[in-house]
């Protein structure tokens, strides 16, 4: 019993992976489509800080304001690792660069 | 009992392992909850965050190719006109594209919007249309084709709740009077999870809500068809103006999917704390046979078992639990995130947002991440199952008989 249970469990989860993958190539177009237009980048599952928001082209002293991951005080931002910042001169410097 | 093939062997061992179970039910029952907990929270983590990066990864390749922003101060600042001929200057760059966006709080609802200024022209003719529920604008909107926007999902049933749907009045209270905008569309339900808190304006009306002096813009994009060399084309941009910081595909494709890394608090606090708790229990697991278990192992090497025999039905034993309670876990957590959408967890990465799309999410269930569940989970708990109950039967068992 608790066999056939768990089968028909999976099978029903695995029909239902299956059909949300098709679905979604559908979709995708759409959404392709819509990214070319406008072209910030991002989801938006938060809206609290605008650099939650558009996450990867944000400030760079705005969010982690003390240090890269650091703790942040919006609840959102405890989900996020901080951003690439690997084209920054290292260390971090703001001004001139010497050439 | 034992005889015949080795399949027949293998069925009565079960069958005798699955009986042993049964007898100590409650205990068992005890381990299988805790157990399905553990797996499900971490398969519900695994799963949520996989479909996250898998969600922002898709459209990534229609980003542009760097993205240019003025720093000053530490700040994003607006970017003046006069950088785009010089950028235009470097060998390679195709093309220099402007972009007015910003941020809209409104108050009275809490809920902060994007506000992105484009053509909306050009969203009208070709493969764009389709992104769009167009509406029927009334004859009004035709005379003013700058105040006119396309807003997302999630801002329309918003503005719905304050009877705004049709028309929206921008307001700052420096402003003289309020700017009103004709919403002509919204964006499909299917590009929700990009556009549900975005507002596309026009540009010009953009400008205004913003309050962008011409000749100034947010930050630019700069296309590149050679994508070997958009590296070096951003580091030129950077030697030649130090004050523009430019942000390469490449780089928010990083970002993207280290987002959810080892590196996110949310992650890691959440592994940590499973590890742990799966370290517990196969520490209980470790510690020794009860003495109960440890008579029976006796009992049975005394009527003849062979130790290899005795070692298989723990391993079925451990098997059947690890393995029933693992699939539970992950089938319910598929449940959970996929059919449920994640009430409790998702709250975390809405955080304080009050426009905040549905968490229809794209299954992502890797064959890595259900081999790293049955690592941290079926593996050592067979192992540590079977350690104790080798102990026990290579021992006499008349000592383990009498030392109960």
């Amino acid at each position: 019993m608790v066999m056939i249970a768990f089968c028909l469990w999976s099978g029903l989860e695995y029909r239902d992976f299956h059909k949300r993958l098709l679905e979604r190539e559908q979709e995708l177009r759409a959404r392709r489509q819509f990214q070319k237009a406008v072209g910030l980048p991002n989801l938006a599952i938060t809206t609290a800080a605008r650099y939650l928001r558009h996450y990867s082209i944000t400030d760079l002293a705005t969010p982690f304001h003390d240090y890269p991951a650091s703790l942040d005080h919006f609840p959102a931002g405890f989900a996020f690792a901080p951003p690439d910042y690997s084209s920054m001169p290292s260390p971090i410097v703001f001004g001139k660069l010497n050439k | 009992m034992i005889s015949g093939s080795w399949f027949e062997k293998q069925k009565n061992i079960i069958d005798y392992s699955l009986q042993s179970l049964l007898r100590r039910r409650s205990k068992n029952i005890l381990i299988l909850i805790i157990f399905i907990l553990l797996v499900f929270g971490v398969s519900s983590i695994l799963f949520i965050t996989g479909s996250l990066t898998r969600e922002m990864m898709i459209t990534s390749n229609e980003l542009p190719d760097i993205t240019v922003q003025r720093i000053l101060g530490g700040r994003q600042v607006n970017v003046p006109a006069l950088f785009i001929p010089e950028i235009k200057k470097i060998p390679g760059v195709e093309a220099v594209e402007t972009r007015v966006w910003g941020y809209f709080y409104l108050a009275s609802l809490q809920a902060n919007f994007t506000i992105y200024g484009m053509d909306l022209d050009l969203l009208e003719d070709g493969e764009y249309r389709k992104v769009v529920n167009w509406k029927n604008v009334p004859d009004q909107a035709e005379r003013n084709p700058d105040y006119r926007m396309i807003v997302g999902q999630g801002v329309y049933e918003l503005l719905e709740n304050i009877q705004m749907e049709k028309r929206y009045l921008f307001y700052q209270p420096s402003w003289e009077k309020p700017i009103p905008f004709d919403i002509i569309g919204t964006f499909k339900a299917d590009t929700e999870l990009q556009s549900n808190d975005l507002m596309v304006l026009q540009t010009e009306g953009a400008r205004r809500v913003l309050e962008l002096p011409p000749d100034e813009f947010s930050d630019l994009v700069v296309y590149v068809p050679n994508p070997e060399e958009i590296e070096n084309i951003a580091l030129k941009i950077r030697r030649y103006f130090p004050e523009l910081r430019t942000v390469t595909r490449a780089q928010i494709q990083n970002t993207y999917s280290s987002v959810f890394g080892w590196k996110s608090a949310f992650v890691l606090s959440s592994m940590l704390v499973a590890i742990f708790a799966f370290l517990i229990l196969i520490w209980d697991k470790a510690s020794g046979l009860s003495p109960e278990e440890k008579r029976e192992i006796g009992i049975l090497k005394a009527i003849g078992w062979d130790t290899d025999v005795v070692l298989s039905v723990k391993f079925w034993e451990a098997l059947i639990l690890s393995g029933i309670s693992s699939l539970a876990g992950i089938l319910l957590a598929y449940a959970y995130i996929y059919w449920l959408r994640a009430p409790g967890l998702r709250e975390i990465f809405i955080g304080w947002s009050t426009i905040y799309p549905s968490f229809r999410l794209i299954p992502n269930v890797d064959p890595k991440f259900l081999l790293l569940i049955v690592t941290i989970s079926v593996v050592p708990y067979l192992a540590v199952t079977i350690f104790p109950a080798w102990k026990a039967a290579i021992t006499d068992p008349d000592v383990i008989i009498r030392n109960i």
